[in-house]
């Protein structure tokens, strides 16, 4: 079987690397990319595709079989709607939309014309996640009881300015745009969550938006959680500071996850694992043993697309299907209206 | 004034280590010690101080200035209203009693009979704590935006067997015992507790009492803190492992708080600061600045001893008295309520 043929709409920030990644992914037979904006095709042109203005057209001419949607938030449902019409399978980046209503419209449509979406959590493809859910829920940790996330770095004073004050109003902050990421990583390790607290504070940039939170969960399987999230505090404990994932940013050696379980502990992502060798000197008294794993570390979008040719073709299961987008959206609304409310929200 | 003279009531796990220290100590006589079981007798000899068996027989005999009490929690009112009313300033061990209204009697009596009263929050003694405070309260990383509190240790087995099954039944868990001096902390070093939610669980373990617990606190100038606590998971990331003040535990190299602030964080008790340095260069695309803070160690316990004799003398304030380790006490059963109702808790 030869390669999927793609197309790609929205050529901004994130459709731009995605149009140079996706070239370069064997399976992937990238035919043609659209964007409102004009100016964007000279990325077409340098990687030798088509451009179109009008994503209606592209979908038309070019005989897709699929579609990586790279255009803001509020157009993911109706340009995911109209491709899902033309039979095209979906990848979608994240958020799936913006309300858990909206999402619930892009999944019926896509059942309906039988095509199948990814929601572009890259970070699903990470092989420090991968590995970390294996050793979880693999149960090398025996039960889980808990796991803290810390979130902390300063975005600098030009992200707030000129056209992105748009990031200082409601839905702009670190919950909507980057505490989706720490909660689908944490559904996709440690299961799901089904209880969450927030207390929230804009009092540090006093912009409408929060700039920190402080985050209870409570997982289904009976784990705890908590997350510390700030986006103006001078520190690298944080994903981006530590994984080195994000290459634009700059990260050093900590770690931003802690996995807890009844039989051992997981730093993550050093990948340090604790536990008591023996059981007769088990206790906080004892030496703890600590154990390494060696990672191959790969890029999480090459992964992600490869998986998404092979959705495509019905090979894989989507890894992060549209109802799996969407529950990730509605427990971090979920706590965004605690912060609001003072109240915890079972879900 | 000559040298305070000074007894001791209970000589269990903490009282021992209380003779141990006053009998190193040559600015004050400590004149005799005393406990209900005989076989406390020995460690007098050794320690070259008196022993009672009764403690009333204890304060009625000599001339004390000060006791401290290290007996069981239960027993903090009755054996502190005793020595209060023959006019023996007191050093309660944490918690200042059992329940808030006898930490009210206790307070009461203290004051009726013109004794002072101090707790032993003994972490306030460590220079590395007194030096944090002295960094966020002197604005050293700016105005502050949060806290992390990380606490998981595994308790042995034996630690719930014998003779010490009560600390499976409620009441004997790590809220009361461990949380309350992480609680104490936070308040020494930022301020108080505006608001607090916690999820408490008792499912890996299966005893009546709480194994772990997860929770969000609101700080007085508007930071806010997380604490996540297990007792249950085998782990080294905890005070009591990390800053190596008491080596019954084992020593891990790790990190158990995070204090972020709007110039800097640091990590304790590394006492590392980072920072940037350059406000044209500072968000998470630019590396952190490091800077360690000297700090000379000193034995907490022989500090707190040291405060309790120059209160006596009337030439210090007492790092913590009743009204501040009731508000500790406070704080610490409202957890244990959020646990129980799902509530949040305002003061
Ligand atoms: N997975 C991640 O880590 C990650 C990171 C950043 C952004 N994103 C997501 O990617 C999406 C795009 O974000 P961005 O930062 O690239 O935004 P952006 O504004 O930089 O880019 C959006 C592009 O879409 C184009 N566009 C708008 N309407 C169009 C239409 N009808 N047809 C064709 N093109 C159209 C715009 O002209 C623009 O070039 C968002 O959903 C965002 O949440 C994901
Ligand atoms: N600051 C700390 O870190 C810390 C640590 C451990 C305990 N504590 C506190 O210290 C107190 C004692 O705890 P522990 O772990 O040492 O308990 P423990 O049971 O080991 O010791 C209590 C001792 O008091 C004695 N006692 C009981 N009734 C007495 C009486 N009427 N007169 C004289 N002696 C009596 C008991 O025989 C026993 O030896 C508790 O309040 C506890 O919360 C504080």
């Amino acid at each position: 079987m030869g390669k999927v043929r793609l197309g790609l709409i929205g050529l901004g920030l994130m459709g731009t690397p995605h149009a140079r990644t996706l070239i370069k992914v064997p399976e992937c037979d990238l035919v043609a990319a659209s964007d409102v904006d004009e100016k964007q095709k000279a990325v077409t042109e340098e990687l030798g595709i088509k451009f179109y203005r009008r994503y209606e057209e592209m979908i038309e001419k070019e005989n897709l079989q699929g579609v990586i949607l790279a255009v803001p938030n509020h157009l993911h449902v109706s340009i995911g709607i109209a491709c899902a019409q033309q039979g095209l399978h979906l990848f979608v980046e994240k958020p799936i939309a913006q309300s858990v209503s909206e999402a619930d419209r892009l999944i019926e449509a896509a059942k309906k014309n039988k095509v199948r979406i990814l929601v572009g959590h890259q970070r699903r493809f990470s092989s420090l996640v991968e590995k970390a859910r294996e050793i979880v829920a693999g149960g090398e940790l025996g039960r889980l009881v808990g796991v803290t996330v810390t979130w902390a770095l300063l975005k600098p004073g030009p992200y707030f300015e000129g056209p992105l004050s748009w990031r200082k109003d409601k839905g702009g902050g670190p919950i909507l745009i980057n505490l989706i990421h720490e909660i689908d990583n944490l559904r996709y390790i440690c299961g799901e969550i089904d209880q969450v607290f927030a207390l929230t504070s804009n009092k540090v940039r006093n912009f409408h938006v929060e700039d920190t939170a402080s985050i209870a969960l409570r997982f289904k399987n009976g784990a705890l959680g908590t997350i510390f999230l700030s986006d103006c505090a001078p520190s690298l404990t944080s994903w981006e500071g530590t994984t080195g994932e994000n290459p634009l940013l700059y990260h050093d050696f900590g770690n931003c996850y802690n996995f807890f379980g009844t039989d051992g502990s997981l730093l993550f992502p050093q990948m340090k694992r604790l536990y008591y060798s023996d059981p007769a000197k088990a206790g906080w008294n004892y030496p703890i043993t600590e154990q390494g794993y060696k990672m191959v570390r790969e890029d999480p979008y090459i992964k992600e697309f490869s998986h998404f040719c092979r959705v495509v073709s019905g090979k894989e299961e989507s890894r992060t299907s549209g109802e799996d987008g969407r529950r990730t959206l509605e427990v971090t609304l979920a706590i965004q209206r605690s912060g609001e409310t003072g109240q915890p929200i079972v879900l | 004034m000559g040298k305070v003279r000074l007894g001791l009531i209970g000589m269990g796990m903490i009282g021992k280590l209380h003779a141990e220290t006053m009998s190193k100590m040559k600015d004050l006589e400590f004149v005799a010690a005393s406990d209900v079981e005989a076989k406390h007798q020995k460690t007098a000899e050794e320690l070259r101080t008196k022993f009672y068996q009764s403690y009333e027989e204890m304060i009625s005999k000599e001339k004390l200035d000060g006791v401290v009490v290290a007996v069981p929690n239960e027993l903090h009112l009755p054996v502190g209203s005793a020595c209060a009313k023959k006019g023996l300033h007191l050093l309660m061990e944490k918690p200042i009693a059992a329940d808030l209204e006898s930490a009210d009697r206790l307070i009461q009596a203290a004051k009726e009979n013109k004794v002072h009263l101090m707790v032993g929050h003994h972490r306030r003694h460590n220079p590395l704590i007194e030096e944090l405070r002295n960094i966020v309260r002197g604005g050293k990383i700016g105005k502050l935006v949060g806290v992390t509190v990380l606490w998981a240790l595994y308790k042995p087995k034996d630690y719930f067997q014998g003779p010490f099954t009560w600390r499976a039944a409620i009441g004997g868990g790590p809220i009361r015992i461990n949380l309350i001096h992480e609680i104490d902390n936070i308040r020494y070093i930022c301020g108080d507790v505006t608001r607090l939610y916690a999820e408490v669980s008792n499912e890996a373990r299966q005893f009546p009492v709480e194994d772990t617990v997860s929770i969000s606190l609101r700080l007085a100038g508007g930071a806010v803190a997380n604490i996540f606590l297990t007792d249950t998971a085998p782990g080294n990331i905890g005070y009591e492992a990390n800053t190596g003040e008491n080596l019954f535990f084992y020593h891990s190299p790790e990190t158990c708080y995070y204090y972020f602030g709007t110039e800097g964080m640091i990590t304790f008790p590394q006492m590392k600061k980072f920072f940037y340095r350059d406000p044209g260069k500072a968000g998470w695309q630019f590396p952190l600045c490091e800077e360690g803070i000297k700090i000379d160690r000193e034995d907490p316990y022989t500090r707190q001893i040291r405060n309790f004799c120059g209160v006596i003398q009337g030439s210090e304030t007492p790092k913590i008295d009743g009204v501040d380790a009731r508000k500790t006490l406070e704080v610490t059963l409202a957890i244990q309520k959020s646990g129980e109702t799902g509530q949040p808790v305002v003061f």
